[in-house]
């Protein structure tokens, strides 16, 4: 027996690189090597793996060459997180100034006529100012157009362990046929998002959840998806609003 | 090396799900080639890298919802397939293949999604095996070339080239039925 012999081109055979005659000697070989057929095995494998790959998929290095680089990826993500922190910022100042339009009256003695909109729990305007107030379970944010038109509000109410969240939008165009708007919770900081539901055909809904959880994100978006199956946040956002 | 080397998905998944910092980048490295020929197969040439990054952003902004016990390459491709159908609805006024139209929506557009993870498993995969024998195996089965030219076009002996394709494919199958086995665990 020769060292060829001895050590038979399994790959070879496999992907037809020998001669017939080489072949059945492998065979022959086969028949009484328990050691080679275990060793074609374990190749035949990877073989099958890498042939059905290569069926699919980019085999000339000139079409690789035109992957573009991470870089472009990591400045589209540099502008994706720009966007957000614009809109999240444009947010927080006019729920802040709302809250100073709120406020201001009533520092000057008067009490709201309206219930307090604001990031923090609202005070009770019903109780004197110069005194501690015990805070409101309520709270509301505002929702912001992303692009083009609408407004909301999301009104969140605890109850213990629980919070209450009743979303409502004005202005929406309604939802094309196969679309639909939905509801998230969004951590501007990380990106992390949290689906809540289908928004109601009257631009309204409503949701029970974990104090806790609620604390782990820091603003709510709606988003209009198309009903394709896909899980994910489609890109286009089109009312966003902090609430922390 | 360990087999669980070979097989980056499940390191990177998890790198993803818990939104580490650079972990993007590197499933951009490792997927992103599989993902472009995919994408240029149903959306073009012209349009395949604009869907390429609107995949990856998709990515990104999802990252914290993925569940490392999915496999990481079929999430991946079905982020592609729904933003390569986005962008063929995109075409108003322009003629789609009706093949192209059938084989992404229809029943078989779940398989192809399915076929190109795998495929994508496997070349993620061969890159992370051993340098000489990742060449050997690319130029064997990715450059269509019998082991007597790889030979040649290396300079280095007939049997070592046989060598080292018969372990780095041995190498790469044992990897990937590992990355299954501890898949079909979760």
């Amino acid at each position: 027996m020769t060292d060829e012999r001895a050590h038979p081109d399994l790959l070879g055979l496999l992907r037809g690189e020998l001669t017939n005659l080489e072949a059945t000697e492998t065979a022959e070989h086969l028949d009484d090597c328990e050691e080679c057929r275990s060793e074609l095995a374990g190749i035949a494998v990877g073989h099958s793996m890498l042939t059905s790959a290569a069926r699919r998929g980019e085999s000339s290095p000139s079409q690789e060459l035109s992957l573009p680089p991470v870089e472009d990826l990591h400045r589209a993500v540099a502008r994706r997180r720009r966007r957000l922190g614009l809109l999240v910022a444009a947010a927080v100042v006019l729920v802040a100034g709302i809250g100073v339009a709120v406020l201001r009256p009533w520092a000057d003695g008067g009490a709201p006529a309206v219930a307090p909109q604001g990031p923090t729990p609202a005070q009770d305007p019903s109780q004197d100012p110069s005194q501690d107030p015990s805070p409101d379970p309520s709270r509301e944010a505002v929702l912001l157009a992303v692009d083009g038109t609408g407004s909301g509000s999301v009104r969140m109410t605890e109850d213990h362990d629980e919070v209450a969240m009743r979303v409502q939008t004005r202005g929406l165009p309604p939802a094309e046929p196969g679309k639909f708007y939905y509801i998230w919770l969004l951590d501007p900081a990380t990106n992390k998002m949290l689906p809540l539901g289908v928004m109601g055909p009257e631009g309204s809904a409503s949701f029970r959840l974990p104090a806790s959880l609620l604390g782990r994100y820091r603003a709510v978006d709606v988003s209009l998806e198309k009903d394709d199956g896909d899980p994910g946040h489609a890109v286009s956002s089109v009312l966003r609003g902090s609430y922390a | 090396m360990e087999v669980s080397d070979v097989v980056p998905s499940a390191t990177l998944g998890a790198r993803l799900e818990r939104g580490e910092e650079g972990a993007l980048a590197d499933v951009y490295t490792a997927y992103a080639p599989s993902v472009l020929a995919y994408l240029r197969r149903y959306v073009g040439p012209d349009e395949a890298e604009d869907v390429l990054q609107r995949t990856f952003l998709d990515v990104w902004r999802s990252a914290g919802r993925f569940d490392s016990r999915q496999r990481l390459s079929s999430w991946l491709f079905t982020i592609a397939h729904h933003r390569a159908i986005d962008a063929l609805r995109a075409r108003r006024h322009v003629p789609v293949d009706l093949e192209v139209i059938r084989e992404v929506r229809g029943e078989d557009g779940r398989e192809t999604v399915e076929q190109y993870a795998d495929a994508a498993e496997v070349r993620a995969a061969v890159a992370e095996l051993p340098d000489h024998e990742r060449l050997v195996v690319e130029l064997a089965y990715f450059a269509e070339l019998t082991q007597r030219e790889i030979a040649d076009k290396l300079g280095v002996p007939l049997g070592t080239v046989k060598a080292r394709a018969a372990r780095g494919t041995r190498r790469l199958g044992e990897a990937l039925r590992a990355a299954a086995e501890e898949s079909d665990q979760r």
